[in-house]
């Protein structure tokens, strides 16, 4: 019995070390091998990345921050403007000067890659005033964060 | 039984044994009265697996949502319960929020746990927004504000936040509907201004009421925020 079991063990161990070496000589010579790393998720046509932020505009943008107060208050991005689904109107009331005078590009973020918060914000941002050159951060304050910790 | 047959009932058992915990909805309703700052709900979920399931944290996408479970464990067949919260604030119309539940469990290391929020709207403004564009006539656009509630509701005042537009209100149908006319008095400067809407009503956040207005440059196409500036 034991030695069946060390037989089989030895086969499986065997079968894990024939299939690895066909990967690396796959990668190694194959003409058309497969790039080994994540492959980026296109960006949408209203998101920006901190890169384009950065290279684009040089950072001065007008950020928005569409999370819940409780993670503004924890942390935001600096001059970052309040904005969020559980109070639009009265958030949105006390901004309009600061909207009239803007000249800046306009960012939206939420908490990180998956949330959509950023997004429906900024659609009814320019349902109810007409914004202009604004859009979305892809990844949200995580990315900010990544970035400002560079 | 030899070594080869062991192997293959392990992997067999592994894929049959999953645990799964699940509702009997698709998603919990919570429907508040207008009037309601908070609505709750208990839920009950089962585990539909064959294997025990540990609870190792609840996180809402909403901070607006909050929830527990009865328990950290739960047998398979087990039927558990949950409470949740929802604090209402100025949520109007339908919305869906969810909770994740993280397990040990390597096959469904994430539960769903799905919500939709139904608080019906007492006012409605249409349009939210009058829009001029720059050079436009002065003409005067109008909103028309209807209090769709069980309880009528009066207009009391309206104080606009831009001395850039003259308007004036009427009441339509007694406690129901009321129609608002803006004017720009010139519509040469970017504008983005509301009129501030004051109601009667005994709920607090229904007491004031916003409409926006704006004057601005006509929109030209924006390229695609990937392209090359």
């Amino acid at each position: 019995m034991l030695t069946s079991m060390r037989h089989t063990a030895f086969q499986v161990a065997l079968l894990i070390l024939l299939s690895a070496a066909a990967a690396w000589a796959t990668l190694r010579w194959h003409p058309r091998a497969p790039a080994l790393y994540l492959v980026q998720e296109p960006l949408r046509e209203d998101e920006v990345t901190m890169k384009i932020i950065q290279e684009r505009w040089h950072d001065d943008v007008l950020w928005i921050d569409a999370r819940p107060q409780d993670a503004f208050d924890a942390g935001h991005v600096p001059g970052a403007l309040l904005l969020n689904e559980q109070a639009f109107e009265q958030q949105l009331f006390t901004y309009l000067d600061i909207l009239q005078k803007n000249t800046k590009p306009i960012v939206v973020y939420c908490s990180a890659a998956k949330c959509d918060a950023s997004r429906r914000i900024l659609e009814r941002l320019k349902q109810t005033l007409p914004i202009e050159n604004a859009h979305v951060l892809k990844g949200g304050w995580t990315a900010w964060q990544k970035a400002a910790a560079k | 039984m030899s070594a080869n047959r062991i192997v293959i009932f392990l992997c067999l058992l592994t894929a049959f044994s999953r645990a799964e915990l699940s509702l009997d909805v698709p998603a919990i309703e919570l429907k508040p009265r207008p009037e309601d700052e908070e609505v709750e709900t208990v839920f009950k979920f089962r585990n539909k697996g064959k294997t025990t399931v540990k609870i190792l944290g609840l996180e809402s996408a909403c901070s607006c949502l909050s929830a527990e479970l009865n328990k950290a464990e739960y047998a398979p067949g087990e039927t558990g319960t949950g409470h949740a919260s929802f604090k209402v604030s100025t949520f109007v119309g339908r919305h869906e929020k969810f909770i994740t539940v993280s397990t040990d469990d390597p096959k469904q290391p994430e539960w769903q746990v799905n919500f939709v929020l139904d608080v019906p709207a007492v006012v409605d403004i249409k349009p939210k927004t009058l829009q001029w564009f720059i050079g436009d006539e002065k003409t005067a656009k109008s909103c028309l504000v209807r209090f769709t509630g069980d309880m009528p509701m009066k207009v009391l005042n309206i104080t606009p936040t831009r001395e850039n537009v003259e308007f004036d209100w009427k009441e339509i149908q007694e406690g129901r509907e009321y129609l608002i006319t803006v004017r720009p008095k010139t519509t040469q400067d970017v504008t983005m201004g509301a009129l501030k809407i004051e109601t009667n009503s005994s709920i607090a956040k229904y007491k004031y009421q916003l409409a926006f207005f704006s004057i601005s440059r006509k929109p030209e196409p924006t390229p695609p925020a990937s392209a090359k500036p």
